[in-house]
């Protein structure tokens, strides 16, 4: 469409003339509503300038045109040296009317600091054009109380077009301005925070086991059900058969078979490796039992894929109860050792009719836990980090590893939550203080080791103790050791962990809090532990370039520890455009896949030529995401 | 006497009668003349019909009450158009939204066929211009020049040139965007 075109179209239409009756009406109803407005004593013209506008002068005019409006003035000549304002613009100035002498420099002196340039942009633009400009300026009323005032600039010009003056028309904006501020705000905050905190697994599509666990939680409290959990891990013979991307493949596929089953309204998650649950609210184990063995009937009948693989299923199925207080971690536990039940007594399905008692709960929980330090189900793995300023490899953070039935390397955060929940950490960490720093003692000790002891920990008085006995021990450079405390229990005893953080400073290792920033670590932590180190969760870091939430967070997070004298490090580090953001904000370490996977420390091999740490791949099933 | 100058006042209403009625008379010629003219221009300038309405009631009321010196001005349709102007800002802003409208995109319509379609195209250009850029338009889209716009909007000379060039600007802008679209939408 042109303009023009629109245009002539348009002006064709010359305004039709009313008919007479027509124009007599629209009299009559404005007469009707003169009279009666007459009657009521309405003021009518007070308001309006009965003079000819082509009468007066262009700085009159505009000056009269304000003061109708309401509107404030401020009137500048070529000829004179000083400005005036109007009544209207002192009281927008924050001074009644004749109090003060209008004046430039008092002006100037009223607006913000801040401000000032982009007036006088402004005014010279209007200048130059010669042209209308707008501008919005913040005013420091006498009382110091701030406001908002937006004004139009004119230029006045003679009868040969010679700019002479200048006059801004103002009116005073501040509640406009906060409300357009509080929407911009509200926009932008809209944009940054997350629509839902439903967070699904990446390759099933199922709850996390985080969001299953809330969703588990909820239930728990506000009635009864049925909670079903099934281990289906792939049937293989020996650990070397295991294939990382069939295994996803498998995973998806039994989670298609647990959908498929499950109702709509059945929460499902992912609750482990291979181990799915299902939440099935307001049913008894007796009405939610066919459903669990379809599920189980469908997972072991199905042949998934082509390798010939079968999935060896075994479910437990638990009841639950909002009369008898339990927490979602102590369901999941009894549902995992329903389905171990299970798979003792090579049945599909195992049911828990009645649940065992916190105590012997607890007890059942620790036992396993002790068992599994005993009998050496862990394995270490060692992560690099990159020094982002000397870009190349300098630390290496040490990960526990859990042994699986078939003898797979699994990530351990299941194992940590019901260790941690049952108070059995210490026991887990003893053991990894001793592997790791063993390890190390055998290694050359050019890198630096970072290794993780829980917040729970910290409370026994005879840690630091072990720990400098294992750094003896094993003769290990105190100073190439940080102690990572991960965030994932609360810090209980904020002394006590004082006492500790000084402590293991005191033998020349470093502290370093791990996770930063999702646990229950406050950012006084920052201010109250001598923290050297500060490890920011790795979920502000996965889509960093992408997520603007994200990059203000760790901008934020890295100045602060940076003015702390804290080093930083990003966890789950993916790509070079996380790495170039990272160093741009100042972050000291990488750590993360793109930086280098979580590799198996093999102590039987002699060191490797150019890492400290023999360190060897181990097949692809070992190398778990530490994420 | 008392009947002669019952008389006189007789006579003296009678005159005031008459030049009432002579006053009343030029009004409604005034109003046949231009109504649809003030309105038009109103609605150039605001989307609301019924502010449109208001303010140009409100105009007339004035006018109506000062009739006798509105009626000498030189163009008595400026006088009564500005102050439809003032009152119509006026309106704005006591109507104001602090919350705040999200900005409809106008709805794209292909080539005019007809006058009628033809202004609502306008309109709906104009109506992504700030009021008084849109006023001043739309005033010389009437017919005004530069100096009578000036007069009746209470803007500066170089104002309302800046305004016609910047609102001509934008609005061809507009104009390209939505033949664009248009012309995209009947492809598809």
């Amino acid at each position: 469409m042109n303009l023009d075109d629109l245009l002539t179209l348009t002006a064709q239409r010359v305004p039709t003339q009313l008919d007479e009756a027509r124009a007599r009406r629209t009299a009559r109803m404005i007469d009707d509503e003169y009279v009666r407005r007459l009657a009521a004593g309405i003021d009518i013209t007070s308001d309006v300038d009965l003079r000819d506008p082509a009468e007066m002068d262009e700085r009159q005019r505009i000056i009269r045109s304000a003061e109708l409006l309401k509107l404030g003035t401020i009137s500048w000549h070529l000829n004179r040296s000083e400005i005036d304002w109007s009544s209207e613009m002192s009281r927008i100035l924050g001074h009644a009317p004749g109090v003060i002498q209008p004046s430039l420099s008092r002006l100037i002196s009223m607006i913000h600091r801040k401000d000032r340039a982009l007036v006088r942009r402004q005014i010279q633009a209007a200048w130059r054009g010669p042209a209308e400009t707008e501008v919005v300026f913040r005013i420091v009323k006498p009382d110091r109380a701030t406001g908002y005032v937006h004004c139009y600039i004119e230029v006045i010009t003679d009868d040969d077009g010679q700019p002479t003056g200048i006059i801004a028309t103002g009116r005073d904006v501040t509640s406009v301005e906060k409300a357009r501020q509080e929407r911009d705000r509200r926009t932008l905050r809209g944009g940054t925070v997350q629509p839902d905190l439903t967070e699904f697994d990446p390759i099933t599509g199922l709850l996390t086991r985080q969001r299953f666990a809330d969703q588990v939680g909820r239930a728990l409290r506000t009635g009864t059900g049925t909670l079903l959990v099934v281990s289906a891990p792939p049937y293989i013979r020996r650990s070397s058969d295991a294939n990382s991307g069939r295994d996803d493949r498998l995973s998806a596929a039994a989670a298609e078979v647990l959908r498929s089953v499950a109702g709509p309204s059945d929460p499902c998650g992912v609750v482990g490796r291979h181990e799915f649950g299902v939440l099935l609210q307001y049913t008894t184990v007796d009405t939610a039992r066919p459903k669990a063995d379809e599920i189980l009937d469908r997972l072991r009948a199905t042949r998934f894929l082509a390798a010939s693989a079968r999935l060896d299923a075994f479910g437990g199925l638990v009841h639950y109860d909002y009369r008898i207080p339990t927490e979602s971690i102590e369901l999941l536990f009894d549902a995992e050792t329903a389905w171990r039940q299970a798979k003792r007594q090579d049945v599909p399905l195992h049911v828990l009719r009645e649940s065992p008692s916190t105590a012997d709960r607890r007890e059942a929980a620790r036992a396993s836990i002790r068992a599994a330090v005993e009998d050496n189900r862990f394995v270490l793995f060692a992560q690099p980090l990159r020094d982002l300023e000397l870009n190349q490899i300098t630390r290496h953070e040490m990960l526990l590893r859990v042994l699986d039935d078939v003898g797979r390397a699994v990530p351990p955060t299941t194992f940590l939550e019901l260790a941690e929940h049952v108070d059995e950490i210490l026991t887990v960490d003893k053991w990894v203080i001793n592997h790791a720093l063993r390890l190390i003692g055998q290694g050359s000790q050019t890198s630096h080791y970072q290794i993780n002891i829980s917040g729970r920990s910290l409370a026994d008085p005879l840690l630091l103790e072990h720990i400098s006995h294992a750094i003896d021990r094993h003769a290990v450079d105190p100073e190439r050791l940080t102690l990572e405390i991960t965030e994932t229990a609360a810090i209980g005893n904020l002394t006590v962990a004082r006492r500790f953080a000084d402590g293991v400073r005191a033998l020349g290792c470093q502290v370093a809090l791990d996770d930063f920033g999702t646990g229950s670590t406050p950012l006084s932590f920052l201010t109250q532990l001598p923290v050297d180190l500060v490890k920011i969760d790795g979920s502000f870091i996965q889509d960093l370039p992408d997520s603007k939430p994200s990059q203000a967070v760790v901008e934020g997070l890295v100045q602060t520890c940076h003015r702390l004298g804290i080093l930083t490090a990003a966890e789950y580090v993916q790509d070079e455009a996380t790495l170039d953001l990272l160093r741009h904000y100042g972050v000291d370490f990488a750590q993360g896949f793109y930086v280098g996977e979580p590799e198996l420390i093999r102590t039987e091999r002699p060191p490797a030529q150019s890492i400290e740490l023999p360190i060897n791949p181990i097949n692809p099933a070992g190398s778990e995401p530490t994420m | 006497m008392t009947t002669g100058s019952a008389a006189l006042a007789l006579i003296g209403d009678d005159d005031a009668q008459r030049r009432q009625h002579e006053l009343d008379e030029s009004l409604v010629q005034f109003i046949q003349a231009n109504e649809t003219r003030i309105k038009w221009f109103l609605q150039r300038i605001c989307d609301d019909s019924g502010l449109v309405e208001d303010a140009f009631q409100e105009a007339l009321i004035v006018a109506r009450a000062k009739w006798e010196v509105v009626s000498r001005h030189v163009q008595p349709l400026f006088w009564v158009r500005k102050t439809a102007w003032y009152k119509l800002l006026t309106l704005l802003d006591s109507g104001r939204d602090v919350g705040g409208l999200a900005e409809i995109e106008p709805e794209p319509i292909g080539d005019p066929s007809a006058q009628w379609e033809a202004e609502q195209m306008l309109r709906q250009l104009l109506s992504r211009l700030p009021a008084r850029q849109r006023a001043a338009l739309a005033l010389a889209m009437d017919g005004c020049d530069d100096m009578e716009i000036a007069h009746q909007l209470g803007l500066a000379l170089t104002t309302v040139r800046s305004y016609k060039a910047t609102a001509r600007r934008k609005l061809k802008e507009l104009a390209e965007e939505a033949g664009r679209e248009a012309a995209a939408r009947s492809r598809t």
